[in-house]
């Protein structure tokens, strides 16, 4: 007798606990425990001798990619930039062993953020089959130690809803803005220099980042009573100064990030019309995260 | 699986001798660093010679059962047989046949003996009893 399970494929998740997001206490000690899950060190200045920021690059695009084909939780990418981040500032590590690095990181992320997690087997098979599945699994254990185990970390997709719900939004747009400012997240956790700033920071960037891109502070000035940014320092207890610049930066990324993608898109047409070897080498490290394109500034 | 262009080789091909050399290392270092924390040779699974922390020995029926031995690693064949005593098995993942003797930390503990520690602990004096500390000031500070 054969069974047929109908079961649809559906991911369980926990639905926005009131009790959590309404409470002023959750935010403040989200804020004070922050810094303890930042890298401790800029290693690019010291620890690495081997690896240069545009690899750390290279290796954040194809993390996302692989998290985005495999419909990851929104939080698994920035996660296992932390881990990242944390290890590096620590270990020195070799070039050729940075993307069996990114695959552990998020193998770790998953685990401690998704009901299906991804499996090593899955992750080898992104990596082309470069590392195996018993060094993943050996990998995973050093990197546990180095962290010391600490892996609930403080990631700027907590801070999401503690921010939007304490700003006045239209109810239509909330969905919106979220998919914006969790777009921003992931950009800033491919770049280098958002590396050592706290989450909330980044978080409340780039909420303001998708408010302006939407323009959804332009329409009716009056309903900020203050401007937008002086609103946001104050949830997160942010300098407005410190604020302002870093969703400026975010800004910039944003506008390099989408330069780099027409770049991309003008080679994939060159390619399409004549191959060469130069214009596919050049794609495959390519490092615009696909869904940054549907951002409007 | 299908996978599209995301599956790349990004930074060539890896010397997985080297790789498994590098692990050994850091394994190394870090089981180094836990023997010292804990004053505990964890690699023959007796307790070390310095003062910070004493072990004593227990009974297992005398700890919770989640304490207990027990194998994650189904037994193949009527030879194979949980090694017990003193000794800590090796148990790889179920993917690979063998480990090639490197990671002690995929195992459960196959002890017959338990140890507790003798330290200032606040959080969980259940199974852990404190009876004596030779090092009174031991972190004081920061446990108060």
């Amino acid at each position: 007798m054969e069974l047929l399970c109908l079961e649809m494929d559906t991911v369980i998740r926990a639905r926005p606990d009131p009790n959590l997001l309404c409470d002023d206490r959750v935010l403040q000690s989200l804020l004070t425990i922050e810094e303890r899950f930042l890298p401790q060190y800029s290693y690019f200045k010291g620890v690495q001798k081997d690896i240069q920021p545009f690899m750390r690059r290279m290796l954040a695009t194809w993390m996302l990619e692989v998290c985005e084909e495999q419909k990851c939780e929104e939080e698994v990418f920035p996660l296992a930039m932390n881990y990242l981040d944390r290890f590096l500032a620590v270990v020195p590590t070799k070039k050729c062993n940075l993307q069996l690095l990114g695959a552990v990181c998020m193998f770790l992320a998953s685990k401690l953020k998704e009901t299906r997690p991804l499996t090593a087997e899955k992750l080898c098979i992104y990596t082309d089959n470069s590392i195996r599945p018993q060094e993943l699994l050996e990998w995973e254990l050093v990197v546990l130690g180095k962290l010391k185990w600490n892996l609930a970390a403080v990631t700027p997709n907590d801070f999401i809803e503690h921010i939007v719900r304490r700003l006045p939004l239209p109810e239509d747009k909330l969905a919106l803005i979220r998919k914006h400012v969790q777009t921003f997240i992931a950009l800033c956790a491919t770049d280098f220099r958002f590396a050592m700033y706290p989450p909330s920071m980044i978080a409340t960037g780039s909420v303001g980042a998708a408010i302006c891109g939407l323009q959804l502070d332009s329409t009716d000035q009056s309903q900020w009573g203050d401007s937008l940014t002086d609103l946001l320092a104050k949830i997160t207890n942010t300098e407005v100064d410190v604020l302002k610049e870093c969703q400026e930066q975010i800004e910039r990324v944003l506008v390099s990030s989408l330069r780099e993608g027409r770049q991309q898109q003008q080679q994939q047409q060159q390619t399409q019309r004549g191959p060469s070897d130069k214009g596919l080498d050049e794609l495959d490290q390519s490092s615009t995260p696909t869904d940054v394109r549907d951002v409007n500034l | 699986m299908k996978v599209g262009p995301v599956r790349r080789n990004l930074f060539g091909p890896l010397d997985h001798q080297q790789l498994q050399q590098d692990f050994q290392r850091l394994l190394c270092m870090s089981m180094e660093m836990a023997n010292k924390r804990w004053n505990f040779n964890f690699q023959a699974d007796v307790p070390g010679e310095d003062s910070n922390i004493e072990w004593e020995e227990l009974k297992c029926q005398d700890v919770p059962a989640f304490y207990h031995s027990c194998m994650i690693r189904p037994v193949v064949g009527p030879g194979a047989k949980a090694k017990k005593g003193m000794k800590r098995t090796l148990s790889s993942s179920p993917t690979s046949s063998s480990s090639s003797g490197s990671g002690d930390e995929y195992l459960e503990l196959t002890t017959k003996r338990c140890y507790r520690g003798k330290r200032r602990q606040s959080a969980i004096t259940d199974f852990f009893k404190v009876k004596k500390s030779r090092l009174l000031h031991y972190k004081a500070s920061s446990r108060l």
